[in-house]
């Protein structure tokens, strides 16, 4: 076999490795790891994976703490104005590391609900990182 | 074809055993207890890493290498310089590595090999009288694996390493700078010897589940940099700056992932 096959034949093995965590998600599969999460946010298309993404925030329980951390983080790198409802709805969460990424997309996403949500995160937030990052 | 086939084999994550015992969830830091049992230079010195204080460093170094064989002598000594001279060699490699010519004076006349050999040494007398410790395995481990350099290195130093590593698993599977020293082999690695930062990506967030001392928030900053996941990265970085304000490592990698953000969102 020529070296460019194999070249082709390897580009076909990550291309094959990339759809199976695109599947992943789509299914709403809980294993669903933090990278998977994130690397289907960021080189996903959009408009196919907000809802899965959206999934992940509202159903905070049934994924890994990880990943659910990666949702908000490949959404603060592209924001979505339909995830806007499920990012505020961590604000209040128990763990900083969650908060402070959802300080992070809200700023990315903008509008009213998120400047509202920011605002309150600024002044009373427990931690003074997530706090700092709210009204930065 | 050779070449394909070795790009393959490296890409790949090295396999993990079916047999290996899961990653455990609860992890202890054996270094709490070493500062409680020593006294004020040995705290400062257990710390002085962190605040990349070299001079300190080495000033609490020979405070505690002078009162060796008097009365003076804490039981804990040998095992605190040990500790110590794993901080001054992880420092000096930095300045070595990153930032050469602001290398202070200090540390530009030692020599790391010798660093790590005077440290193995308090290392071994402290085990001799301690066969059971498993923390001091550790520790000899790390000094060892601070001797590696380059390729001869890595096939001399580094199955030394990993044995000493073994050792002290084996006497405490919970030891958390055991699994840290793991994930961090993992990360700096190549792949064809067993490097994957998958692994220590997943590595560090277990520790960290039990244990968040600065060094596991650096690594936690460094790997998801790796990774490419720089608002996770941008955190952990965050978080390690705020336990170590003055720590040059933390400092400079949070200037790379500001950077590396803001080439992004221009992109």
């Amino acid at each position: 076999m020529s070296g460019r096959a194999m070249t082709v034949l390897l580009g076909c093995a990550l291309l094959l490795g990339a759809c199976a965590s695109y599947d992943k998600l789509v299914e709403h599969d809980p294993s669903v790891g933090e990278q998977e999460v994130y690397a289907a946010g960021v080189d996903g298309d959009a408009d196919e994976m907000v809802p899965h993404l959206i999934y992940v925030l509202r159903h905070r329980d049934e994924f890994d703490h990880a990943a659910l951390v990666a949702a908000l983080a490949s959404l603060a790198e592209h924001p979505d104005g339909r995830t806007a409802d499920a990012v505020a709805s961590l604000a209040r969460d128990d763990d900083e590391e969650v908060r402070w990424h959802v300080a992070l997309a809200l700023k990315a996403i903008g509008g009213e609900l998120a400047r509202t949500t920011l605002a309150a995160m600024a002044e009373h937030d427990s931690s003074e990182l997530v706090r700092t990052e709210a009204a930065s | 074809m050779a070449l394909v086939v070795l790009s393959v084999v490296c890409a790949s994550p090295a396999p993990r055993c079916q047999d290996e015992p899961a990653p455990q969830s609860a992890f202890h830091d054996p270094l709490l207890p070493l500062a409680q049992s020593t006294d004020d230079v040995g705290r400062e010195l257990l710390t002085a890493y962190d605040r990349f204080d070299a001079a300190g460093l080495l000033e609490n170094i020979a405070t505690i290498e002078a009162r060796l064989g008097s009365e003076d002598e804490l039981v804990e000594d040998r095992y605190v310089l040990a500790q110590g001279y794993v901080s001054l060699n992880l420092i000096r490699r930095f300045f070595e590595k990153h930032a050469s010519d602001d290398m202070p004076a200090v540390l530009e006349a030692l020599d790391p090999d010798e660093l790590a050999e005077l440290g193995i040494a308090h290392a071994a007398v402290y085990q001799q009288a301690h066969p059971k410790h498993a923390d001091i395995r550790r520790v000899h481990g790390e000094l060892v694996s601070t001797q590696i350099r380059g390729m001869l290195g890595g096939m001399t130093k580094g199955p030394e390493a990993k044995r000493l590593m073994a050792e002290a698993k084996q006497l405490d599977a919970r030891n958390g700078w055991v699994h840290f020293s793991s994930a961090r082999m993992h990360y700096h690695n190549p792949a064809f010897v067993g490097g994957d930062k998958d692994l220590a990506l997943e590595e560090l967030r277990v520790l960290q589940k039990s244990m968040e001392p600065f060094r596991v928030r650096l690594y936690l900053a460094l790997t998801y940099n790796a990774k490419e996941m720089y608002p996770q990265a941008r955190y952990w970085a965050l978080k390690a700056t705020a336990m170590a304000p003055q720590n040059r490592e933390a400092k400079l990698l949070m200037a790379e992932i500001k950077q590396r953000l803001a080439e992004d969102q221009e992109s």
